[in-house]
């Protein structure tokens, strides 16, 4: 196998994560040091050229080829059974409507990395307890090597191109999987995203980091979806799409009611707004008050369609999370890469070798 | 203690040639100007009350576009409709990471397109600028910078702004 990519030969694995912080290559962690007989194996595992280009970002005329997401994919701790979940979702992030050049270098968000449908099982993403939370293999590296794509091959160096105030703490990992428990006649996100439901997919949205909306008193969906509705209301007005995580509980209550997807979907979009007037007075629209058009309704997302539910978390409490949109608002549109049945067929770990995490061997959960 | 280590590196490692950018031309009495907004909020007034200065120098309009996304790179239509009636474009104002390098990189397609293209960026977004002129392969595209922030300036404020701007272009006339 032929690889492209400068060599650099340093002492040894100290001098090889001074080499990443150094040169600004890392987010901090140590890294696994890219050799290239792991980069060789990673490329190998994904069944593609090591040259052969994933996707484009034609505002930094960069080519984003597989070799270069292995590279990284190895750096970030991945696994090589994770290859074909990050080609896929490079190729959802440089679809033209996900806008990655402005979302990775403005505005406070990281790409949101939604797996669904039956390789959430084989690489065993968490979709339960600490959703957003540290403790999983396949979440902790698969979100963190996005990171290190945007930053070595996107332009997003904090500081230097990604020139957001704050950031936010999912640019460390941002990835999490939909629950396979899903409601009585609930279809996995991606099959109202145009991919048949018995495929697995990716969906990648720009996203802010998650906010509560606990609501634990409540037995029917009325109030549940007022909670999250009021959970939506501080947002930027710019007309984006919203990710709406439904925890297990809340969830239940819906599935109980008979409601699906739009059913919910349309409830949160009849309670998500404000008036002109309120956003004004809360200094959130620019211009002083004006005698007409105060009690206009200004909508957190322009229609239903753009409020993207899934289904995630721990079952113990009634929370459920919702996720704010890029300042750019419709600007950037969230995008479901479908994983082909090769793809899939690549994503399986030896049984004997899935990372198991989470409970000490010995304890009960 | 490990043994030397051989490590990939993980950067797009981008181009590379590079080229200079197009002398600028020696006067822009008489000549054809267009004006390539990119959407920021002030970007169409700061504009306006650039050409007026420009046109105090003899210099005409001859072609306003205002990109319909701030973020994004301008369209091959749009460009070649401004190359087609314009000697020389302004395009700006840069004044965020996201615009100012696709205000850059749109420059620069206009100098391929044979225009010379003058780049109009806030203090605080050079550096994103040059960064984008050396990754598009004109590491020595001339700037035109002018003091940060803009989006929230009215009156004197914005008009000083273009006062400063004219007067960097008529200064980089003829070198």
């Amino acid at each position: 196998m032929t690889l492209a990519s400068t060599r650099h030969t340093v002492a040894g694995d100290e001098a090889a994560q001074d080499l990443f912080t150094r040169n600004g290559w890392g987010d901090g962690l140590p890294v696994v040091p890219p050799t290239p007989e792991r980069v060789e194996r990673f490329v190998a595992a994904a069944g593609l050229p090591a040259g052969q280009v994933i996707g484009r970002l034609p505002e930094q005329g960069q080519a984003l080829t597989l070799e270069k997401i292995a590279v990284n994919a190895v750096a970030a701790g991945c696994r090589e059974e994770y290859m074909s979940v990050l080609a896929a979702t490079v190729r959802a992030l440089t679809r033209e409507p996900f806008n990655l050049h402005s979302t990775t270098v403005s505005g406070a968000t990281a790409p949101l990395l939604i797996i669904s449908g039956p390789v959430v099982d084989q690489l065993n993403v968490n979709t339960s307890f600490s959703l957003f939370g540290p403790g999983h293999h396949a979440n902790a590296t698969i979100g963190r090597a996005v990171r290190l794509i945007l930053q070595n091959l996107c332009g997003g160096v904090p500081g230097v191109l990604d020139k957001a105030t704050f950031g936010h703490p999912g640019k460390y990992t941002y990835c999490i999987g939909e629950s396979r428990d899903l409601p009585d006649a609930w279809e996995p996100l991606h099959a109202e995203r145009g991919v048949p439901a018995e495929q697995s997919a990716v969906t990648v949205f720009a996203g802010e980091a998650p906010v509560n909306a606990r609501n634990d008193w409540a037995s029917e969906p009325g109030p549940i979806l007022a909670t999250i509705a009021d959970t939506m209301l501080p947002c930027h007005y710019t007309g984006g799409s919203v990710v709406v995580v439904l925890g297990p509980r809340h969830a239940a209550v819906m599935r109980q009611a008979g409601m699906g997807r739009a059913d919910v979907r349309a409830e949160l979009f009849r309670l998500a707004r404000r008036s002109a007037g309120a956003l004004r007075r809360a200094g959130r629209l620019p211009g002083a008050p004006g005698p007409d058009g105060e009690d206009e309704a200004r909508t957190v997302v322009r229609r239903p369609e753009d409020i993207l539910i899934t289904v995630a978390g721990g079952d113990l409490y009634g929370y459920s999370a919702v996720i704010p949109y890029w300042v750019g608002g419709h600007e950037s549109a969230p995008v479901t890469e479908a994983l082909s049945a090769q793809e899939t067929e690549r994503c399986r770990i030896p049984q004997s070798r899935i990372p198991q995490s989470g409970i000490p061997q010995g304890e009960t959960p | 203690m490990t043994g030397p280590l051989v490590v990939l590196d993980p950067t797009a490692e981008a181009p590379r040639e590079t080229t200079g950018s197009l002398p600028r031309p020696a006067s822009l009495s008489g000549l054809a100007i267009g004006y390539l907004d990119n959407g920021k909020p002030n970007s169409d007034r700061f504009l306006r009350l650039l050409s007026a200065r420009l046109r105090e120098d003899g210099a005409r309009d001859a072609g306003w576009a205002r990109k319909p996304g701030i973020g994004r790179v301008a369209s091959a239509e749009m460009l070649d409709d401004l190359a087609a009636n314009c000697d020389v474009v302004v395009t700006g104002v840069g004044d965020c990471a996201g615009c100012c390098s696709c205000t850059v990189r749109d420059a620069i397609a206009l100098e391929r397109r044979g225009v010379p293209s003058y780049v109009v960026c806030t203090s605080e977004l050079v550096t994103t600028a040059r960064i984008a002129a050396r990754a598009a392969g004109v590491p020595d595209l001339p700037l035109t910078v002018i003091d940060h922030p803009l989006g929230s300036l009215t009156g004197d404020l914005l008009a000083a702004r273009a006062d400063d701007a004219s007067g960097q272009i008529r200064g980089r006339a003829g070198r």
